[in-house]
Order: C-alpha cells, then sequence, then structure tokens
C-alpha cells in the first residue's frame, strides 16, 4: 500500500503544480473555465502519459536498481522535498526530486548508472535554453504569417483561443508523457505494476492532483503570463509543449516550469530584458538547484535508516 | 464556421453603430442648414426629433454590442478596448442631440456673420466623422498600419481647423454688439459644435494605442 500511497502523492502535488504551466495562461485570460482546463488537462495528461510515457519511465528505471522498499524511500523523499519546498514557497521541480531521491538511493546502493545521470543533467541544462530558442523562433515565424494573413479582430481573436486551447492540449499530453516517469517509474524497476499499467496510473495521479488542487498555482500563473498578450503566451505554451515532448521522446523527465520560464525568457529576447524579474529568477534558480541535492539527501537519510 | 459566428454578429451591429452615428451626424448637419436659413420652426424641431431618435438607436445598438460582448465574443482584452472606442464614438451621436436641443429648448439664433462659419465647422466635423469611422473599420479590419495612422493624422488636423475657426467666431462674436447674455450663449453653442471633433481626435488616439497593441 506504502508506495502506491507515495507515488498517489507525489503525482497528484505534480499534477497541482504542473497543470498551471499548461493551462494557466488560457484560465488567467478567460479563454476557457478553470472547471474545463482541468478537465481537459486530466484527459490529455493521461493520454500523454499512456502513449508515450516509457522513454522517462525507462530512463529513471534504470538510474538504479529498485526494490519494494527503495520505491517507497525514493517515493517519498520526493514527495517531502516538494511538500517541504511549496510550504516554503520555493519553485521546486517535481522532476528534479523524484530523480533527487533515486540519486540519493542508487548512491546509498553504490549502485548508479552515471551515465543515465550525466543525460538527465545534460536535458536539465537544456530544458530552459531549449524553450528560449524555440520560443525565440515560434514567435518570430508566427509572427512572419500573421503578418503575411493579415486577419480581421473577428477572425483573429476565435483563432488564437482555440489556438491556445489545442496547445494547452498538447502541453498537458507532453506534461504526462514527460513527467509520468516521476511517479510510476520506480514502481515499474521494482516490479509493482506492470508498465502499461504503471503508466496508467501516473497519469491518473497527475490527473487528479490537476482535478482538485491546481487552482492556487494556475491563477498566479495566469495572472503573471498574461501581461504578455495572447500571442506571446501561446508562443510560450507551444515552446513548452515541443520542448518537453522532445525530451519525452528522449526518455528524460524534465521540469515544464523550467520549461516556462525558458519560453518567457525567449519573449523577453524578443521584445526586451526589461520585462524579466531579474530577482525571481535568481530565485527559480536557487529553488531548482537546491531541489535535488534536498531529495537525495533524505532518501540518503531515510536508505541509512533502513539498512540500518 | 462556428467559430466566428458570434462575432460576425458584433462585427454587423458596429457596422449598424457606426451607420447610426453618421446618420445622427447628417441629421444635425441638415438641421443646422434648415436653422440658418429658415429659423426655429416646425421642420426644425422635426429634424431634432429625428436626431434623437437617431442617437436612440446608436445607444441602443451601444447596449446591444456591451451585451454579445459580454457573452464573451472576443479575446477579453480585445472586448475591453471595443467598448472603449464604442464609449468615445458614442459621445459624436450625444454631442449632436445636445447641441441642437440647446438651439430649440433656449431658441438660440445664429447671427448671420456667424453663418458661413458655423457651415464650414460643420462641414469639417462631418469629415473627421466619417476619417474616424474609416479608422475603427480599419483597426477592427485589417487595414495596414501606415494608413490607419494618415486617418488619424487627418482626424488630427481637421480638429485644428475646427479650433481654429472656434476661435475666429468666438473672437467675431465678442467684437460684435450682441448682448453680453447672448455672447455667451453663442460661445457656448460654438465650443459645443468645436467638441465634435474634439471626440473625434480623443476616439482617434485610442484607436491609434488599439491598433499598436494589436501589431505582433
Amino acid at each position: 500500500m506504502l508506495p502506491y500511497l507515495g507515488a498517489v502523492f507525489l503525482g497528484w502535488s505534480l499534477g497541482a503544480n504542473d497543470s498551471a504551466n499548461t493551462f494557466g495562461t488560457a484560465v488567467g485570460t478567460r479563454i476557457v473555465s478553470y472547471r474545463n482546463a482541468t478537465l481537459l488537462i486530466a484527459l490529455f495528461v493521461t493520454i500523454g502519459a499512456y502513449m508515450q510515457g516509457s522513454g522517462g519511465i525507462e530512463t529513471l528505471g534504470k538510474l538504479t536498481p529498485q526494490t519494494d522498499h527503495t520505491a517507497v524511500i525514493c517515493l517519498f523523499a520526493a514527495a517531502i522535498t516538494v511538500a517541504a519546498m511549496t510550504l516554503l514557497k520555493l519553485p521546486v521541480s517535481t522532476s528534479q526530486a523524484a530523480i533527487g531521491s533515486i540519486v540519493g538511493v542508487g548512491l546509498m546502493q553504490k549502485s548508479l548508472d552515471l551515465s543515465r545521470l550525466t543525460k538527465v543533467i545534460v536535458c536539465w541544462i537544456g530544458t530552459p535554453l531549449g524553450a528560449i530558442v524555440i520560443c525565440f523562433i515560434i514567435y518570430h515565424v508566427l509572427r512572419i504569417v500573421i503578418r503575411i494573413w493579415q486577419p480581421s479582430i473577428f477572425v483573429y481573436d476565435p483563432v488564437m483561443r482555440w489556438a491556445l486551447i489545442v496547445c494547452g492540449c498538447y502541453s498537458a499530453y507532453a506534461l504526462g508523457a514527460n513527467n509520468v516517469a516521476n511517479v510510476s517509474a520506480v514502481l515499474i524497476s521494482a516490479e509493482i505494476l506492470t508498465p502499461i499499467d504503471g503508466r496508467l496510473f501516473g497519469g491518473l495521479a497527475i490527473a487528479l492532483g490537476a482535478l482538485t488542487f491546481s487552482r492556487g498555482v494556475m491563477t498566479t500563473v495566469g495572472k503573471g503570463i498574461i501581461k504578455l498578450d495572447v500571442f506571446s503566451s501561446l508562443c510560450c505554451v507551444l515552446s513548452l509543449a515541443i520542448t518537453v515532448h522532445i525530451y519525452a521522446v528522449a526518455g528524460v523527465p524534465v521540469s515544464t516550469s523550467q520549461g516556462i520560464i525558458g519560453a518567457v525568457l525567449g519573449i523577453g529576447f524578443v521584445k526586451g530584458l526589461q520585462t524579466v524579474n531579474g530577482r525571481m529568477l535568481v530565485r527559480v534558480l536557487c529553488g531548482w538547484l537546491a531541489t535535488p541535492f534536498i531529495a537525495a539527501a533524505i532518501a540518503a537519510l531515510l536508505m541509512f535508516l533502513f539498512l540500518n | 464556421m462556428f467559430l466566428f459566428n458570434r462575432n460576425q454578429v458584433v462585427l454587423a451591429k458596429l457596422d449598424d453603430f457606426f451607420t447610426s452615428n453618421i446618420q445622427c451626424l447628417d441629421l444635425f448637419s441638415e438641421a443646422i442648414d434648415h436653422l440658418l436659413k429658415n429659423g426655429i420652426d416646425d421642420v426644425f424641431c422635426e429634424k431634432v426629433a429625428s436626431t434623437h431618435k437617431k442617437e436612440s438607436k446608436a445607444d441602443d445598438v451601444r447596449r446591444e454590442i456591451e451585451e454579445v460582448l459580454y457573452r464573451k465574443a472576443l479575446l477579453p482584452e480585445s472586448r475591453r478596448d471595443i467598448l472603449q472606442m464604442v464609449e468615445l464614438t458614442d459621445h459624436i451621436a450625444n454631442r449632436c442631440e445636445s447641441i441642437l436641443n440647446q438651439l430649440e429648448t433656449q431658441r438660440v439664433m445664429l447671427p448671420e456673420f456667424l453663418h458661413g462659419d458655423i457651415k464650414e465647422e460643420i462641414r469639417i466635423s462631418v469629415k473627421c466623422v466619417d476619417a474616424l469611422v474609416a479608422a475603427a473599420k480599419g483597426v477592427l479590419g485589417s487595414m495596414a498600419p501606415k494608413k490607419v495612422q494618415e486617418l488619424v493624422a487627418a482626424i488630427d488636423a481637421y480638429e485644428s481647423e475646427c479650433d481654429t475657426l472656434e476661435r475666429k467666431m468666438i473672437r467675431a462674436i465678442f467684437k460684435s454688439e450682441l448682448e453680453l447674455a447672448e455672447k455667451l450663449l453663442l460661445k457656448e453653442i460654438v465650443l459645443q459644435v468645436g467638441g465634435i471633433t474634439d471626440h473625434c481626435e480623443n476616439a482617434a488616439d485610442f484607436l491609434m494605442i488599439f491598433h499598436i497593441k494589436r501589431q505582433v
């Protein structure tokens, strides 16, 4: 029962925190209601997890061998880290917490696949950078398209509305495909769940978080990005979806929060960096750097207590 | 397509609103012409009533636009801007009605020496409102930014012309042998007529910002 509880809690907090990155803008601009947004997120996260979640699961599953006990330790260490950082109001990435805790357990077991870990760390650095570049390109390409097309406001607005909804769904799909590994990789690796059941279970756990507890973060993200205007927001959400989807295919769970902040920075590069809040950026960076270390330390401590 | 249906209703109502404003100004212009030729008579009073009806129609259409927009047509930021544009344009019809009411209720007689300039001021005001409506339709449609800028510049030029005429007329009023009360009444009418292009200028300034905001 404990592994399931840990996984549900981790998936729930992931859904509650990260679904805002996919539909926060659409909800903030009142393009779609919060209720409909969470229903769409739940649906597409589950589909994404089921259809394309296996890459990340394989990577995390092979970072270190798992047993029932180590799976519980990994899940609880990650869950405690996410809960503590959220309570301290520090930005947190569930992917980093999940992988940090697996690394902590792996270090204690002295069986860590360093080549896979290196790949993961490279992808973490690549996430915001990739999102910056992708957003920069998307912004310029779409701008050219719109300047050539020159739609009236009565065509442009509905097109933007539906584009934002479609991109939000794609982004939710990518979130499910990429992040389901954080929830179910250790369960599958420990053979508590089959890969198919694990993907479905993880997807549903994330969907539960989106459906029950995402309003607060979604409102904050929505209000934060709405200042960018709908076109820029669309570019951000599309860049996030593409970036996270690429890493889902590459089999590395990354942070959607890092992705969306990278995309917003991409818009900053187009419109001028004065729009970027430097202090907030440092705070986010500190949170991201601290998360894997804290999760690894908690996991190592729990592992030490378990072994002794 | 179903995606665009509600917005087509807004577009049709906006068209109706602009037409009502233009018609209101045309009726106002006809009423003033008649007043200058024949003074305040039954025909003038009928024209005042017709202008009032047209202004009421513009108000009704404005309310209908608000209602459709609040039912979530367009994006919220566009809704807000369109409502403000409609609000600013609506001042024109209100102003026309208010001037005619003032002339009718206060039985103001416009002296001969003002006739030419008043006619000219109204002619410029009509051109100014036409340019404003063209600019508004352009911003809502897909007019090139340069063309919108040209229309806004034209509105600004019309407003300046009217200001010059206004000062000329006020100077003439106070140089005349009329009673002080009459002078003040006439000055008020002249300023009110000049207010039409002032409203156009305010609306045009807003349209320019609206247009810039819409540029990707």
